[in-house]
């Protein structure tokens, strides 16, 4: 009974390191099938899913690929693709006008008839949109000007809105822009 | 120097998150629970250090801020200094090893797709100004004034321009802030960060319930919720609410099924910083505290549901007030009075089956999510019973909130649901897939896959 069960383990135990190889590669063979599956079902569900496609398409890889093709893209620039006219002109107008100006806006009804975004809430008609771009300016909408009488008085610039505002100004304009942003009185030398 | 401003952020929200774990050494926080709640912990409470300096009328500048987040850093930490030394000895251990014999290919794989959407997100949220409306005339408006300005009640009260936006609780438009007085050009680098952690959160909490492989295929169907995920590189409040709320939550699961107390002080903070984000999310402490108040009168146990009302509630109250006091607004949205309407109950159910089902915004989360409450339902009352009433409770409450909006205070019900309510939902996302993981049927099915894989099966 010794005798055999002895050769039992040395058989067993030559078998061990085999079984171990035999079991290891079982493994990483279901490891790979899992695996494959895996990939199989995830692609299955990006191209029967819109909304999955969208995630990947859209918002991961097209903006990698503008992210490539644009690296060094100024943050203006950038506003502009995204924001249009819109951000162009309070772009200008933040450029030319120092920290501390009382700006005058158009009314609503100017702006309807104007070449700024007319979807939605967002864009140049909308005072608070504007303030994020000109602060610390300060921005005062003409049919305010009852509200806020102190400060009407101490407008210093007028944002000019598809010809609206020229006769606020203090003195003429020989070329009338539609869209620019003018001090309300001459300064010297201007 | 944003660098340096995260970087006291993460040790501030590490030292408060380790200070709760250390009351209890059974329980062994994670990399990736440490990580996730630090950045969302510490964020947070810089935020209450803001609210508190402008109570105070101390101005809200970089170093005022750093300085009261390393005297609270170094206060918390100090008696804890060897544990914490020796808990990042231990990290390396934690760290997955990738030698290949060993190694789950399928994980792995997941784990890559993952990074792919994840470096997707993050680099469209930074190479993208901020432009969503909602941001450009509220929260980033808010952040730019407040970190000019160097208080929370700024200027733009003063001339009625803050708008609804600017009377939301100062969490998100504090942390943007963070951002701005630290030197940063843009915000959306505290968005991805705060996505990040509800992520990295989200497969640490999973972790604790599933093996690696079920846990890091939810947390990839919850990564791709296609609105989700767009919202991940915007600078809005919906996902920061529910990086707070959702695991908010789950920590009190957890409380409830383990029993171990730093889960219920980890859940009664986050809860306590959603309500700091957003009013809305008051309706998950809500679901929150009325699952602690059966237990309660179950066991006659008092203490805990007072600890976490008032840790979770707090800041809610807090700001409520200060809104009164400081600014002189109170918030009155709703109907005041309970009552029947068929038709908007109608049109509030018709909108709520359109938006969950819609797989253009939410993918397949609320499809699998109902899949496994059906494959589940032998064993509906025993298995994660608790996890499955909050996400009830807190969905009857979120969608009542609806229901008593007055039409006649602001946007009707359809401009409401289609815009906010669809919103909303994020909050929902990490729960019903945490609940679709963690189940009784997908675990047996993971386990199996798993047996498969290593050649057990």
């Amino acid at each position: 009974m010794g005798k055999k069960s002895k050769k039992k383990r040395q058989a067993s135990a030559k078998k061990q390191p085999a079984q171990q190889a035999t079991k290891k590669y079982t493994a990483f063979v279901n490891n790979v099938l899992v695996t494959i599956g895996l990939l199989i079902l995830l692609y299955v569900l990006y191209k029967a899913v819109p909304g999955y496609q969208f995630v990947v398409d859209r918002l991961v890889l097209a903006n990698l690929n503008i992210i490539q093709e644009n690296p060094n893209l100024s943050t203006p620039k950038k506003f502009e693709a995204k924001l249009g006219f819109d951000y162009r002109f309070i772009h200008y107008v933040e450029q030319n006008t120092p920290e501390d100006a009382v700006i005058l806006m158009p009314p609503d009804s100017i702006f309807a008839k104007s070449d700024f975004n007319k979807r939605g809430t967002w864009g140049v008609k909308t005072k608070t949109w504007d303030i994020y771009f000109l602060y610390p300016r300060t921005l005062i909408s003409e049919q305010d000007s009852s509200r806020y009488p102190e400060l009407y008085h101490k407008i210093t610039y007028v944002m000019i809105v598809n010809g609206w505002g020229y006769d606020k100004l203090n003195y003429r304009v020989q070329a009338e822009h539609p869209y620019t942003v003018l001090p309300i009185l001459q300064t010297p030398g201007s | 120097m944003i660098i340096i401003g995260l970087i006291v952020v993460y040790l501030l929200g590490f030292s408060i998150t380790f200070f709760v774990f250390k009351r209890n050494d059974d329980i062994r926080l994670t990399v990736q629970e440490a990580l996730g709640l630090s950045f969302l912990i510490g964020i947070g409470v810089v935020t209450v250090f803001m609210f508190l300096y402008d109570l105070l009328h101390i101005p809200i500048k970089a170093w005022t801020l750093l300085l009261i987040s390393v005297i609270i850093t170094v206060a918390l930490s100090w008696k804890y200094l060897k544990s914490i030394r020796s808990y990042f000895q231990n990290i390396r251990s934690e760290l997955p090893h990738f030698k290949s014999a060993e190694m789950n290919l399928a994980w792995t794989a997941v784990f890559l797709i993952i990074c792919f959407l994840l470096i997707g997100s993050v680099a469209k949220s930074l190479y993208w100004p901020t432009t969503s409306y909602d941001s450009v005339a509220g929260y980033d408006l808010m952040a730019k004034v407040i970190a000019a300005e160097g208080k929370i009640k700024v200027s733009l009260f003063d001339m009625d321009v803050a708008g609804k936006r600017g009377i939301y609780p100062p969490l998100v438009e504090g942390s943007f802030a963070y951002a701005y007085l630290f030197g940063s050009d843009s915000s959306k680098i505290i968005t991805s960060l705060t996505y990040l952690s509800l992520i990295l959160l989200f497969y640490a909490l999973l972790r604790k319930y599933v093996n690696p492989l079920n846990a890091v295929l939810f947390s990839l169907l919850m990564i791709v919720t296609p609105e989700m995920f767009a919202h991940s590189s915007l600078s809005l409040t919906n996902m920061p609410g529910a990086a707070y709320a959702a695991p908010g939550l789950l920590y009190l699961f957890l409380w409830m099924d383990k029993k171990q107390k730093p889960y219920l002080y980890i859940s009664a903070v986050l809860l306590g910083l959603n309500v700091w984000a957003r009013n809305d999310g008051v309706v998950f402490n809500a679901a929150g505290f009325f699952l602690l108040l059966y237990d309660a009168i179950k066991s006659k146990r008092w203490k805990e549901i007072i600890i976490f009302s008032t840790i979770s509630f707090l800041p809610l109250f807090a700001w409520t007030i200060y809104l009164k006091l400081a600014m002189g607004v109170t918030q009155d949205r709703f109907v005041n009075h309970l009552f029947w309407d068929a038709e908007r109950f109608g049109l509030l159910m018709d909108w709520i089956k359109r938006l969950i089902l819609d797989v253009n915004l939410y993918g397949l989360t609320f499809y699998i999510f109902f899949l496994a409450v059906l494959i589940n339902i032998k064993d509906i009352f025993r298995d994660k019973s608790e996890l499955l009433l909050m996400i009830v409770l807190s969905f009857i409450f979120y969608s009542s909130i609806y229901y008593q909006f007055d039409d006649t205070k602001q946007d009707s019900l359809n401009t409401m649901m289609r815009a906010s309510f669809k919103r909303a939902l994020f909050y929902f996302v990490p729960m019903v897939l945490f609940y679709a993981s963690t189940n009784k049927r997908t675990r047996w099915l993971f386990a199996k896959i798993d047996a498969f894989i290593t050649g057990r099966g």
